[in-house]
C-alpha cells in the first residue's frame, strides 16, 4: 500500500497539513537515523576495525547501531573489507533480501575502488558501487574507528535529510 | 454470568486492538517484494532444496539425556564452590543424586537409546 | 637420513626417473618427465626406505617459456622433504592426476587446472574451485592473461 508516502500529497489539501507532514517527516526520519541496524557483514581487514567500533571502546550502540545477523531486519550494510568477484553476487543478493530503506557504507580502499588489489589482480572486485548503489564511501586502508564514527553520522544526517515520498526506492 | 461477559470483552478488544495495529502498518508501510527479496536468507547462498526437511526424532531422545545432564552440571558447580563449608553430608547426598541420574542413564543405555542406527 | 644420503638413494634407485637438479634451496629439487610422473609417485610413497605418504603442495609455475608443475612432499615416519617437478610446454600442458595416491592432490589439481589451464587426466573432479562459477576469461595466473577490467602494476 504505501500510504506513508502519500502523507505529504494529501496534507497539501488540508489547513495547516504541510506543517504536519514535515514534522512527520522528521520524526520518522530521525527515529530511523538513530536506529540505523547493520548487517553483520565482513570480509576482509577491515572487519577487525569493524569489531573495534562496535566494542566498548568507540561503542557504536550510542548511534543505535546495532548489528543484525539477517538482512531481513537490517537497514544497512558496512562493507568491510575486500569484495572478490565470487563474493560480488552474494552481497549483491544480501542488498537484494534488505527492507527498503537501505543504505551502503563502503569502508576501505578495497570497496571503493579495488585499493591495494588495484593492479595485477584478477579476483578482486574493482569498487563495489559496480555492484550496489553506495551511500557513504569511508576511504583509509583500513579505516580507523573514528573514521566509521564519522562516516556513519554522516550517514545519519543523510537520512535525517530525506524526504517521505523518497522514502524507497528501487 | 455478567463476570464473564467482561472477560469476553477484553479478549474482543485485546484482539481488536492487535488487529488493528496490523492493518494500519499493512495500510501505510511501504511495500515492495521481489523475487530475489523473498529468496531464502541462507548467508547469501542460494538455498538448495525445501527447508522443511525431517529431522530424525532420536535428536529429541539424545536432546533430553542431554539435558538431564546439564541440569546435573548445574546442581554441581554451586556444591563444589560450597564444598568446604558443606562437609560430608553433601557430599554422601551428591553422590545419591549423581547415582541415581547415573542409573537413569544405564536404564537408557539398556534400552538402546545410544545406538545409533 | 640427510639431504646427501637422500641424493644418493635417489641417484641409485630412481636412476633415468628422478634427476636431482642444484635448484633447490632448502629441500632437494628434482626434475620428473611428465610421462613417468604416477610411476614416480607411486615408488615414491611404496619406498621402504623414503615413505613419502604426504603431499604438501602442488604449485604451477609459469615462466614465460614453460610451465612447471612442483610437487613437494613429506614423510612423515622418516622425517624427509623432497621436491620434484615437472617441464610442461605450452601446446603440450597436461599431467596425470595423482589423487589415487595422495588424495590432497584433489584441490591442488583443480586449482590448477583453473588458474593456469593445464590439463589433468584421469580426475574425476575438474569443475570451478576459486574463481567464480560462471568464469569465462581464461587463466588468470597465466604470464600473457588479459582481461577488459584487469590492470597490470606500470613500471616504476
Amino acid at each position: 500500500m504505501g500510504l506513508i508516502k502519500k502523507v505529504p500529497v494529501y496534507a497539501e489539501h488540508v489547513p495547516g497539513g504541510g506543517f504536519v507532514a514535515t514534522q512527520l517527516e522528521s520524526v520518522l526520519s530521525h527515529a530511523q537515523a538513530c536506529s540505523m541496524w547493520y548487517l553483520l557483514f565482513a570480509t576482509a581487514c577491515c572487519a577487525i576495525e569493524l569489531m573495534c567500533t562496535g566494542a566498548s571502546r568507540y561503542d557504536f550502540d550510542r548511534l543505535g547501531m546495532i548489528f543484525r545477523p539477517t538482512p531481513r531486519q537490517a537497514d544497512l550494510i558496512i562493507a568491510a573489507g575486500t569484495i572478490t568477484k565470487k563474493m560480488a553476487p552474494r552481497l549483491r543478493r544480501l542488498y537484494d533480501q534488505m527492507a527498503e530503506p537501505r543504505y551502503v557504507i563502503a569502508m576501505g580502499g578495497c570497496t571503493i575502488r579495488g585499493g591495494p588489489f588495484y593492479y595485477d589482480s584478477y579476483a578482486v572486485e574493482k569498487g563495489i558501487d559496480h555492484i550496489v548503489p553506495v551511500d557513504i564511501y569511508i576511504p583509509g586502508c583500513p579505516p580507523r574507528p573514528e573514521s566509521l564514527l564519522e562516516g556513519c553520522l554522516h550517514l545519519q544526517k543523510k537520512v535525517k535529510a530525506q524526504k517521505l515520498a523518497d522514502w524507497h526506492e528501487k | 454470568m455478567s463476570e464473564y461477559l467482561a472477560v469476553l470483552i477484553f479478549i474482543f478488544v485485546g484482539a481488536g486492538m492487535v488487529l488493528f495495529t496490523f492493518f494500519l502498518a499493512r495500510i501505510l508501510r511501504p511495500h515492495n517484494p521481489y523475487p530475489e527479496k523473498n529468496v531464502n536468507y541462507e548467508c547469501a547462498e542460494l538455498p538448495i532444496g525445501s527447508s522443511w526437511i525431517k529431522f530424525h526424532n532420536r535428536y529429541y531422545i539424545f536432546a533430553l539425556i542431554f539435558v538431564i545432564f546439564d541440569v546435573e552440571a548445574v546442581f554441581l558447580f554451586p556444591w563444589a564452590v560450597a564444598f568446604g563449608q558443606l562437609g560430608l553430608y553433601a557430599l554422601v547426598e551428591m553422590v545419591i543424586f549423581i547415582f541415581i541420574l547415573l542409573f537413569g542413564l544405564l536404564y537408557a543405555w539398556k534400552k538402546g537409546v545410544l545406538k545409533w542406527a | 637420513m640427510t639431504r646427501d644420503e637422500l641424493k644418493e638413494h635417489i641417484l641409485k634407485k630412481y636412476d633415468g626417473l628422478l634427476t636431482p637438479l642444484e635448484t633447490g634451496v632448502f629441500d632437494l629439487m628434482c626434475e620428473v618427465k611428465p610421462a613417468n610422473l604416477t610411476k614416480v609417485a607411486r615408488m615414491l610413497y611404496d619406498d621402504e626406505q623414503l615413505k613419502f605418504d604426504f603431499l604438501n603442495n602442488i604449485a604451477g609455475v609459469d615462466t614465460g617459456e614453460q610451465f612447471e608443475v612442483v610437487y613437494s612432499l613429506s614423510s612423515i615416519s622418516n622425517n624427509l622433504r623432497l621436491d620434484f617437478k615437472l617441464v610442461l610446454s605450452y601446446d603440450q600442458a597436461v599431467i596425470d592426476s595423482v589423487k589415487d595416491i595422495w588424495t590432497a592432490a584433489d584441490w591442488h589439481e583443480r586449482e590448477i587446472w583453473e588458474l593456469y589451464g593445464i590439463d589433468i587426466n584421469n580426475h574425476d573432479n575438474l569443475k570451478r574451485f576459486l574463481l567464480p562459477d560462471d568464469w569465462d576469461q581464461g587463466y588468470p595466473m597465466r604470464k600473457d592473461w588479459d582481461a577488459p577490467d584487469f590492470v597490470r602494476m606500470p613500471e616504476l
